[in-house]
């Protein structure tokens, strides 16, 4: 399975956007997560959520989301190495941050916005990788 | 070692095998685009993939939305490693930096 040579990639600016708007997308998914797991919650038995369109619209979300994600990162991790694609999904903390905020009036400190940036900042360090 | 930390790490890293499959996937050359998305590569990633989302929505039941994305970035370390093993992507001092970062973000965001 594994390659003799380590493949070279191209990678310009639009890849990066790209790739940063698939994980975007894919930060949503979480929403849609927490709503389909605060439904699951409320129920006596999985099998009662199950047929309750409360628990089965947000895990169809879910689904939903995680398919359009799933169409372009197929694309997108041809033109990078796995590593830094993946490294990119850092991001995501930041929009939980934000998703948090104003869907679940969760908590936002200086600590939190700090660690985001921080995270921001070793993601791009990953992607001068890429396209140094 | 709470039990959902535990959940969630075991998805974790199921999740993070199925990227390698995935990527194995992108590599190849395939006849038309429905074939470049359902070939059995694809389908056990993403089927691995639908299986760590089980874990992590179990895992979310009974942990702070916060904290989902803190675990899940055991990832990164694991896809390193996976990436440096199966695709013989180097390990640079610059990706290591990339990598301090973003754990020394994650520390100051969750401590």
């Amino acid at each position: 399975m594994t390659l003799n040579q380590p493949t070279k990639y191209k990678t310009r600016l639009k890849d990066i956007l790209i790739l940063q708007a698939v994980f975007i997308i894919f930060s949503m998914s979480h929403i849609a997560s927490k709503i389909a797991s605060q439904a699951l919650e409320s129920f006596d038995s999985i099998f009662e959520a199950l047929f309750s369109i409360r628990f089965l619209i947000p895990l169809f979300m879910v689904v939903f989301i995680l398919g359009i994600y799933a169409l372009i990162w197929q694309q997108i991790i041809k033109r990078f190495e796995l590593s830094i694609a993946y490294a990119n999904k850092a991001t995501t903390l930041l929009w939980s941050l934000v998703w948090g905020f104003f869907i679940f009036n969760e908590e936002i400190t200086i600590a939190k916005i700090i660690g985001a940036l921080i995270v921001c900042a070793g993601v791009i360090v990953m992607n001068s990788e890429a396209v140094k | 070692m709470n039990i959902y930390v535990l959940i969630s790490l075991t998805g974790v890293t199921i999740a993070s095998f199925s990227q390698v499959i995935l990527k194995k996937s992108s590599g190849k050359q395939y006849p038309n685009k429905i074939r470049e998305y359902l070939n059995p590569l694809v389908i056990v990633g993403y089927g691995m993939m639908f299986i760590a989302l089980g874990f992590s929505l179990v895992a979310f039941t009974g942990l702070e939305f916060t904290n989902i994305p803190l675990l899940e970035s055991a990832g990164y370390i694991i896809i390193m490693f996976l990436g440096y093993f199966f695709f013989k992507e180097k390990i640079t001092m610059r990706k290591l930096l990339g990598m301090a970062l973003i754990f020394a973000g994650y520390l100051v965001y969750f401590l």
